[in-house]
């Protein structure tokens, strides 16, 4: 995944549960500047959201390990990773007793212009949003 | 830019309850409307409305919440009624493809 263009961010997260809404800040924050429209910024908020918080849950690290936040932007895409201390997972099948809360990849698979997963060690996810979009 | 505190505003009357939201609703903050959708149903409801028209954010950790209250209202046979969020709010909720599974309705009171 290439992710060239303009570093905008980088940032340890402590492994708890006000990580996303300290991420979805920075990130809010760090943005500002580039002007984005308001959906392209709400989206951009949601999948941070999402990724955090799915290392916060799932993460099969140790829980004393951060969480890596780190986006960087082009004139025409904007790209956000999550890294986490586990060891990579494939996002395929999906656990029965999960159903309930397995909206988070859906909307990532549904906004993002790409998307990965890293199936070895560390955790890494990863997306792309057009700008032009 | 630090966002508004999340605020669970919480009523019920004669069987209705409410359950009133503002900021942002995720992963460090839903536990709390699970708790207090608790609480009022204690009581024995046959309404409840979720008003999300003053929430800012929601993510899957939010939607996770509707949509346990969304089942147990039909388990239980009570009614949920969600009033309608801003406009991206509610398009998280039609990207997952829950909106036309929810009572979204537009009535606010006191309008």
């Amino acid at each position: 995944v290439s992710t060239q263009g303009a570093q905008m961010l980088e940032l340890e997260l402590e492994r708890d549960g006000s990580a996303p809404a300290r991420a979805r800040a920075a990130v809010r924050a760090r943005f500002a500047e580039l002007e984005v429209d308001t959906t392209l910024s709400f989206t951009l908020a949601l999948l941070v959201s999402e990724l955090v918080s799915n290392a916060v849950l799932h993460s099969l690290g140790p829980p004393d390990a951060p969480i890596v936040l780190s986006a960087s932007a082009t004139r025409e895409t904007i790209s956000v990773s999550v890294t986490d201390a586990g060891k990579g997972f494939s996002p395929v099948a999906r656990p029965a007793d999960r159903a309930v809360g397995g909206f988070g990849l859906e909307l990532l698979a549904r906004t993002a212009s790409r998307w990965g997963v890293d199936s070895y060690a560390p955790t890494r996810v990863w997306f792309e949003l057009s700008r032009a979009a | 830019v630090d966002s508004p505190p999340f605020q669970i505003h919480s009523e019920a009357d004669a069987g209705e309850g409410r359950l009133s939201l503002s900021g942002e609703l995720d992963l460090a903050t839903a536990p709390r409307v699970e708790q207090a959708a608790e609480e009022l149903l204690a009581g024995g409801l046959h309404t409840l409305v979720l008003d999300l028209s003053d929430l800012r954010f929601i993510d899957s950790s939010g939607l996770r919440v509707v949509v346990i209250l969304h089942r147990r209202a039909e388990d239980e046979g009570w009614r949920l009624s969600i009033v309608r969020p801003s406009e991206q709010v509610h398009r998280v909720f039609e990207i997952s493809g829950l909106a036309d599974r929810l009572n979204f309705i537009e009535d606010r009171r006191g309008l």
